[in-house]
């Protein structure tokens, strides 16, 4: 009998993986129970896109066709259907209708005519992400739109997920996974009955790292249509390619206490893998010629709106040493440095580490962001706060009231003057 | 399935059951909330058993009312307990600003999504000045719900008592006898 743990594994994976990309298919099947291929390597995907000149040739599956009820893909897209219920009502759903529409206009633009058939979540997440449901669920997570500079880098990591929905990457691994467990009971069985039942542990790992492979290959192909959706709507590739090392570089500040990643059961491609494949991608298919663009003003036009509370969401997670290097590569794209210099300042006020010198560092931090404007005036309190701990009492007075002149009815407003007592 | 599986599986559900105890508060003058407070209550509360050392949980339908003690926070601890190192850590040398953002930071790294204060003013805790802040927030389950805390700083640590209700019908039903028992508080 298939071993409790392999069943649990198989299940958990096939859950957080397909809610974690979309389906695909082959340039043959249809979606009415054929077996959608494997995935096209990058030279045959480019071929198949310069001969039919448009990247939404390329996929079999057909805009505004539902699976058959009667087949398993059907029960799959049945199964997140229900997923889809909670995900409307869910206290992390994003209901701005600016934030939304922006969003909701750029996925409809990328996915072309399977536009009516992908419908767009934007949730409050501080985390780097986006998904792709095999039925058209799209959640966009509010740490992705933090980390994004541009429309262009956004388009990359939509585009992607838009490329797992067309080639129906869930119902090809969701196939991949039921038959390697069959294949696992069947070998486990043999091997009990001829006296080695050990060898089913090794071929339960055989098997998983089997299935992350399958899911690498996946990613890989997604990011190959990510860039040919960038490629179709004019959007500089090399953006692609930034949004990776940038990502790199959060992950690289934690130092030790990076995350440990096994490689062999990685669902996707190391980042530093994905950056180098789209910068190969950005030279074969992006001459000097081509009419780049980035989108970088409507993108912070609707995206710096909201900014301000993505930057507290991500203060909240507790990882100072990557939100730091998450602020200095946002601090080099030039968007309003002195709200991020404020937050600067709050990362180091709310770690507080002597040995860092936190408290100074705070202190520099505001004065540089009240050098170049377009912070928030709680700035004054958090400062006027940070100079009572360093005993400067006069400069914490001077602070705090030039909070209170500001703000005068700040829901605060009357701790601040409690505070300013005794600090007389 | 064989007896000894049917056996194994009542076990787990039975202890599955009995992972949350609760006890009765009868309705009562002089209860004592941990080492902190002596409060009288005019209505009987579910007391759940909790593993936090810094808090008490009184219930009333099942979680759609809840007053929570916090029962002395000290230098360096965390408001709940748990393995998430990402929870914040207590400053003895917090003002009322920092003590209210520590709760409110507690609640935001332990499952609250979204927080909409109300208002925050000067309030007292047992006697003690401190503050009280009201608010509406969303878990992940999106069920609006409203609370207010009362809060204060006494030798170095911090005392709080929140109550929080289901938006609709619950948070209004037993607002006054949680103001109540609030109002009754004082230190042990």
């Amino acid at each position: 009998m298939i071993r409790p743990v392999v069943i649990s594994a198989a299940v958990a994976s096939l859950l957080s993986l397909a809610a974690c990309q979309t389906t695909g298919g082959s340039t043959t099947a249809s979606l009415t129970g054929g077996t959608p291929s494997l995935v096209d390597p990058l030279d045959r995907l480019i071929d198949k896109y310069e001969t039919s000149g448009s990247v939404y040739e390329i996929p079999d599956m057909k805009a505004g066709v539902q699976p058959l009820l009667t087949s398993d893909e059907a029960g799959l897209w049945l199964m997140f259907d229900k997923f889809e219920a909670t995900a409307k009502t869910s206290g992390q759903r994003l209901i701005d209708p600016a934030l939304h529409n922006y969003v909701s206009q750029l996925v409809c633009k990328l996915a072309g005519p399977y536009c009516p058939d992908v419908r767009v979540y934007v949730m409050r997440v501080p985390e780097f992400n986006a998904s792709m449901a095999p039925n058209g669920m799209m959640n966009v997570f509010s740490g992705l739109l933090l980390r994004a500079h541009n429309e262009a880098q956004l388009s990359m990591v939509i585009g992607h997920e838009i490329g797992h929905f067309v080639r129906r990457h869930s119902i090809q691994r969701m196939r991949d996974m039921s038959d390697k467990a069959a294949f696992h009971t069947f070998f486990s069985i043999a091997m009990g009955a001829v006296g080695i039942p050990a060898m089913s542990d090794i071929a339960y790992l055989g098997i998983m790292g089997s299935i992350s492979a399958f899911s690498r290959d996946h990613e890989r192909e997604a990011d190959k249509f990510g860039v040919l959706f960038m490629r179709d709507h004019n959007y500089d590739i090399t953006e692609g390619a930034k949004i990776w090392e940038n990502l790199i570089r959060e992950l690289d500040a934690l130092g030790d206490d990076r995350p440990t990643r096994s490689f062999f059961f990685a669902s996707h491609p190391p980042p530093d893998e994905r950056a180098k494949t789209l910068n190969l991608f950005a030279d074969k298919l992006q001459g000097p010629a081509f009419p780049a663009k980035d989108n970088r003003d409507a993108y912070r036009a609707v995206i710096g709106k909201h900014r301000h509370w993505m930057l507290e969401d991500e203060i909240r997670q507790r990882r100072p040493k990557r939100t730091l290097e998450l602020i200095k590569i946002l601090i080099a794209d030039g968007y309003n440095v002195g709200e991020l210099k404020f937050f600067e300042g709050e990362v180091y006020r709310l770690r507080n580490d002597k040995d860092e010198d936190d408290l100074n560092n705070a202190v520099s931090a505001y004065h540089e962001a009240k050098r170049l404007g377009g912070y928030p005036a709680k700035l004054h309190r958090s400062l006027g706060i940070v100079y009572r701990r360093l005993d400067r009492i006069d400069d914490a007075r001077d602070e705090l009231g030039q909070y209170l002149r500001l703000m005068p009815d700040a829901p605060d407003a009357p701790f601040i003057r409690q505070m300013l007592k005794p600090v007389g | 399935m064989t007896t000894l599986r049917r056996i194994a599986a009542i076990g787990l559900i039975l202890a599955l059951g009995a992972c949350t105890t609760y006890s009765m508060v009868e309705a009562t003058k002089g209860y004592e909330v941990g080492d902190a407070f002596k409060v009288d209550t005019p209505i009987a509360w579910n007391k759940a058993r909790v593993h936090s050392p810094n808090i008490e949980l009184w219930t009333l339908d099942g979680l759609l009312q809840t007053l929570v003690f916090v029962t002395g926070v000290s230098n360096g601890d965390t408001l709940f307990s748990g393995p998430d190192e990402k929870k914040p850590k207590f400053d003895e040398k917090s003002t009322i600003i920092e003590a209210k953002a520590f709760i409110i930071d507690s609640l935001l790294t332990s499952g609250v999504l979204e927080y909409r204060e109300i208002s925050f003013a000067p309030a007292k805790l047992a006697g003690q000045d401190g503050f009280r802040v009201e608010f509406k927030f969303t878990k992940e389950d999106g069920m609006e719900r409203r609370a207010f805390v009362v809060g204060a700083l006494k030798d170095k640590k911090l005392y709080a008592i929140m109550y929080s209700g289901a938006e609709i019908y619950f948070y209004d039903r037993a607002k006054q006898e949680a103001e109540s028992v609030i109002s009754s508080a004082h230190f042990l």
